[in-house]
């Protein structure tokens, strides 16, 4: 009996098996379609400007979702990322840097602020075990009520930002917008913290067994507070971006970004009960993302229905991933 | 049996320790109004009480729902966006159908969002947080939708004034509030149906072997809690005349912190009707105080997630002090 499981185990692995390929790259092969598809429908969809223009938007997205996926596969949620894009953002435009010094400085303690912000966080839900979800929802309205205290719930722009600053956000390098390149290395380091370091692997086994992880000597909420830290520092870094791009904001437009992450995260595969997903997948998602919203757009659906079919993709995502996660439960137990 | 005076004594403080354990909610509601009292001229006078009441109604109605469904042991954090949509429902179909007629096509609306949420959690087995979630953007987007993200003016002045209207000296809706209270108290606390919601919730495997429908309880719980929100919608629609689309934004965090504050743990399998009635109470009063006292909105959007994360830690601690203790007398192992 444990002969013939080891044997099909092995072929399992060993042999070409087009179901599993299938099942692994299905975001690819989804977005491959949905490319196609729209490509047909609208003629201004499958343009160079307009592809440019989805990379773009999907950067913004992309930058925020990488963070939290390290969240995701730790087991947790993080839903207070999109108020802490809003903080970063609103303390660089409020404090309107107009020379080198000022500009590292405006930097630095936005990202110092977004670190604090995953500090407590990670501290909150790795040692006292709390609910993430209600915690952090909790801490989005706490950094809300930070940054409507700090702008007087006003309206804030920067008249005379550095000039390098703010070609983070605008300008671009040959073809590619800094944006874009930004998103890019972010995609790349953080596969490669999740793949090739030992703080990866470690938290690929807290998001699969807590128990387990903890008993075979991991550092568990140490692990756990590392990865709040790492989703709040990628909002931090979006922030920047975007206040270096558009240059003013309302206080509470961070208000509902972590929505399109989170759905950009289970599109792409990583599964919501922990220790499975890839940063690559969630780069998948967050381009399917951005490829549905955009043809939304060009085909003249109002945001708010936008909005609509954003929240049924997110479910029907999350109930595919139950579904194989509950029928490869139970070849396990068989 | 003798008993001395010093074990009296002792006896004595471990009764006071425990009521205290029990009853903090009831305790901090007392304090509260001792404190508002002293600090507050306005707060006592009967305008200011029906004003208090009235606006506890609202959440106070969803937080009724919201117990069933965190006795079960899941959250349900679309009700402030289906309090908007049912607003919405109910004043924008006015002109079309009359004020009864939209009411009840609002009722039956958040009655099959709340199947849907039910459905999703019991059948497709997703993760309350996340399906709620879901359905909660749904609904906004329909809502903002529908409207065209513009509040609407309602005309029917019967309607208007229903909420508001006074019977026994108390506002209308606040005595559907009292009664739904006092009924579900009833229900959960003392029916034989109702005590199976803290069975399902207490451990749901043991429930199913034990034969009780656990998918009915959970499906019945979702349903039951947005039939109660869409119901405070129409009763909040009915009191401001108006259907708009961003009502409701604190409502799902007023309603939980109320909720677990009344005593009904996360963890599922405990919690009383009557506590949260004292929970909303409390976190009514908090906001009317800070109104009272000239707090600004900015600080009280930090206090609320102050509050949150407060009364989960609290949660937390209590829970695991149980188990402890049930740990020593061998009830689990």
């Amino acid at each position: 009996m444990s002969e013939l499981n080891k044997t099909q185990e092995l072929n399992k692995y060993h042999s070409f098996n087009l179901t599993q390929i299938v099942s692994q790259n299905m975001i690819w092969m989804v977005l491959l379609i949905a490319i196609i598809f729209f490509s047909f429908t609208s003629p201004v969809f499958f343009t160079v400007s307009n592809m440019m223009g989805i990379l773009r938007q999907s950067a913004l997205v992309g930058i925020l979702a990488v963070g939290v996926t390290f969240a995701v596969i730790g087991g947790s949620f993080d839903l207070s990322v999109g108020m802490t894009l809003g903080l970063a953002a609103v303390i660089i435009i409020k404090m309107n840097p107009d020379n080198l010094f000022g500009a590292i400085f405006s930097v630095a303690i936005a990202l110092l602020m977004c670190f604090l912000i995953g500090v407590v966080n990670g501290f909150l839900i790795g040692k006292f075990e709390l609910n993430s979800m209600m915690t952090t929802i909790g801490m989005k309205y706490i950094v809300w009520g930070i940054i409507l205290i700090y702008t007087k719930a006003q309206h804030v722009w920067a008249p005379t930002m550095y000039p390098s600053l703010k070609a983070i956000g605008v300008s671009s390098v040959g073809n590619i917008p800094i944006l874009v390149i930004i998103f890019a290395l972010t995609v790349i380091i953080g596969q490669l913290i999740l793949s090739q370091t030992r703080f990866g692997r470690y938290l690929y086994a807290t998001g699969g067994n807590k128990t387990a992880a903890f008993l075979s000597g991991i550092n568990v909420w140490r692990v756990m507070m590392t990865s709040f830290i790492i989703s709040a520092i990628s909002a931090g870094i979006t922030g920047i971006v975007i206040a270096a791009r558009v240059g003013d904001v309302d206080p509470s437009f961070g208000n509902g970004r972590e929505f399109d992450a989170l759905t950009a995260v289970v599109l792409g595969g990583t599964s919501l009960l922990g220790g499975k997903g890839s940063v690559i997948g969630t780069l998948g998602g967050v381009l399917l993302l951005g490829v549905i919203t955009n043809a939304m757009t060009i085909l003249g659906l109002s945001i708010n229905y936008q909005l609509m079919v954003k929240a049924c993709v997110l479910i029907i995502a999350v109930a595919i991933d139950v579904y194989f996660s509950k029928r490869q439960g139970n070849k396990n137990a068989s | 049996m003798f008993i001395s005076v010093k074990d009296k004594e002792t006896r004595m403080l471990r009764d006071l320790v425990m009521f205290f354990r029990k009853y903090n909610v009831l305790v901090l509601t007392l304090g509260l109004i001792i404190f508002l009292s002293v600090f507050s001229n306005v707060f006592t006078t009967p305008q200011n009480l029906k004003n208090l009441l009235l606006q506890v109604t609202t959440d106070g109605i969803v937080a009724i729902g919201m117990t069933f469904v965190i006795i079960t042991g899941g959250i349900d954090l679309s009700v402030g966006k289906v309090v908007a949509l049912s607003s919405v429902i109910v004043i924008g179909l006015q002109n079309h159908t009359g004020s009864l007629v939209s009411s009840l096509i609002a009722l039956v609306v958040g009655l099959i969002i709340g199947t849907l949420n039910g459905l999703l959690i019991a059948k497709v087995k997703i993760n309350p947080f996340i399906t709620t979630l879901g359905i909660r953007i749904f609904v906004e987007g329909l809502t903002l939708g529908i409207t065209n993200t513009r509040p609407i003016s309602g005309t029917d002045p019967t309607f208007a004034s229903f909420a508001t209207n006074t019977a026994f000296g108390i506002p209308n809706a606040s005595l559907i509030f009292i009664a739904l209270i006092l009924i579900c108290h009833y229900y959960l606390a003392y029916t034989s149906h109702g005590r199976l919601f803290y069975a399902v919730g207490g451990n749901k495997e043991a429930s199913w072997l034990a034969g009780i429908k656990v998918d009915k309880y959970l499906i019945g719980a979702y349903a039951f809690t947005s039939l109660m929100a869409a119901l405070a919608g129409v009763l909040l629609a009915s009191r401001i005349n108006t259907g708009s689309p961003i009502i409701g934004k604190d409502t799902d965090l007023i309603v939980i912190i109320s909720v677990i504050l009344g005593g009904t743990s996360m963890a599922g399998g405990s919690g009383t009707v009557l506590g949260t009635f004292f929970g909303v109470l409390t976190l009514g009063m908090l906001n009317n105080g800070m109104n009272l006292l000239g707090i600004y909105d900015f600080y009280q959007t930090i206090i609320l997630g102050v509050l949150l994360v407060l009364v989960m830690l609290f949660d937390h601690f209590y829970i695991a002090r149980t188990k402890k203790s049930k740990k020593r007398i061998g009830i689990i192992n």
